[in-house]
């Protein structure tokens, strides 16, 4: 755990936490929520990072990071009654592979093919860890929303997806 | 939106339906210009089409066109499409109005003029200026500095960002379609940050480029087209998805260009 909290991992943490509040202002998300979105986008980093020495790869810290992200996107919608997409999206945004597509695209420069698909792998890779995350994180939502519903009396499971 | 509620009396719904059905196409629309998923649109709708007092809704939206048919109780079917062309930005503020709109419609259904009003009241409002652009800054820089560059990289990758924001802003009417945009957006800043950190050895030319990467990167296009594949809305998730692919396989293409130039000018 102390060797997570690394100078630098601190400073990453912080700049998750106001990269995040920025595009949150660029969309346009409501004051009341910015904080605790924002907040979303440093806490899914913190799992990355925590991750990261434990599960190998690429893939699954992307993995367990937009997992986690989901999770407090749904707890919150629920909370705050509104939309997830709003606290998800934001959450989402310290875990798109900004930096490896980049070095993919400087590598294909310096005619390095072997460096550029290594490092387009690797994007490829965390995209499709987030998309697998979020959906392991919706299917166990969604299964203890249909739980609740068969409690509250059963109404017809089929017409509620939200 | 977890309670949907009492529907009104069978057959109080033939009233205005097709003016009904016109107001939820609009809003569909504008769910899908702030950034919401398919089928939370789709979910949306087939709520209000309910509330309203339709026997069956049958909804069926893709991020290029909605398509509606209501089942009334008298028998008569309506349809109506609606062609979406522009693709979507994010907006948060107009789709947690949108929800709320909507909530309350489930909860105590009210005329569709009324709700006609209040979705014009609601497409008027646009995102201010000074936050887009306070936003991308705060952004850029911050994504500068969280991949490894110093203090003054974040700071260049801000000032950039400014450029960014008034091209989306100016140049995206003149270009043909995002792919283009997103060449010409990629090469000019590509050039810009180039010739900057040739003037000043000490900035760290790729962290600026990855910072303002972030703000050009479809990143969110590509998390929404793995989830709408992964919610079972396939055709949409493979539309959006080859569409991410391309405006960044425009945005490599434009980076890298302006690299490849700038290695041989300097």
């Amino acid at each position: 755990m102390e060797g997570i909290l690394t100078t630098d991992n601190l400073l990453q943490l912080l700049m998750a936490f106001l990269g995040s509040a920025g595009f949150a202002v660029m969309f346009h998300l409501r004051r009341r929520f910015l904080l605790i979105a924002s907040l979303g986008g440093l806490l899914s980093w913190l799992v990355y990072l925590l991750c990261v020495p434990v599960l190998s790869g690429g893939f699954f810290p992307a993995l367990a990071a937009s997992a986690f992200g989901a999770f407090y996107a749904e707890i919150l919608a629920r909370i705050k009654k509104a939309p997830s997409t709003l606290f998800f999206l934001v959450s989402m945004i310290p875990l798109i592979p900004g930096r490896t597509l980049y070095y993919s695209m400087s590598s294909a420069v310096d005619a390095d093919l072997a460096m550029s698909s290594l490092y387009g792998l690797q994007t490829f890779q965390c995209a499709l860890g987030i998309g697998a995350g979020m959906s392991v994180a919706w299917a166990i939502c969604d299964l203890s929303r249909k739980v609740q519903l068969f409690r509250s009396g059963g109404r017809d499971l089929q017409n509620d997806r939200s | 939106m977890e309670k949907e509620t009492h529907m009104p009396a069978g057959g109080s719904c033939q009233g205005d339906a097709g003016r009904f059905l016109h107001e939820i196409l609009v809003m569909g629309e504008l769910m899908q210009s702030c950034g919401a998923e398919v089928f939370r649109v789709e979910d949306t709708l087939n709520r209000m089409g309910r509330a309203f007092g339709v026997e069956r809704m049958n909804v069926f939206v893709i991020t290029s066109s909605i398509v509606i048919t209501m089942e009334l109780p008298d028998g008569r079917e309506l349809t109506q499409t609606r062609r979406i062309r522009e693709a979507g930005g994010n907006d948060f503020t107009k789709l947690e109005r949108l929800n709320v709109l909507s909530r309350e419609y489930c909860a105590s259904p009210f005329d569709a003029e009324e709700l006609g009003r209040r979705l014009q009241d609601i497409r008027r409002e646009s995102i201010p200026r000074r936050k887009r652009f306070a936003g991308s800054v705060l952004a850029a820089s911050s994504f500068a500095v969280f991949f490894g560059g110093s203090l003054w990289d974040g700071l260049t990758a801000g000032a950039f960002a400014v450029l960014i924001c008034l091209m989306q802003e100016y140049v995206a009417k003149l270009c043909l379609n995002t792919m283009v945009f997103n060449v010409v957006t990629a090469f000019l800043s590509g050039m810009g940050i180039c010739a900057v950190s040739h003037l000043i050895p000490e900035l760290h030319m790729d962290m600026i480029i990855i910072g303002d990467i972030m703000l050009l990167i479809p990143g969110i296009a590509i998390t929404n087209a793995v989830r709408d594949v992964l919610t079972g809305d396939t055709i949409s998730g493979i539309m959006r998805f080859i569409e991410a692919m391309l405006w960044a396989g425009c945005l490599a293409f434009g980076f890298v260009s302006a690299i490849w130039l700038s290695g041989r000018i300097w």
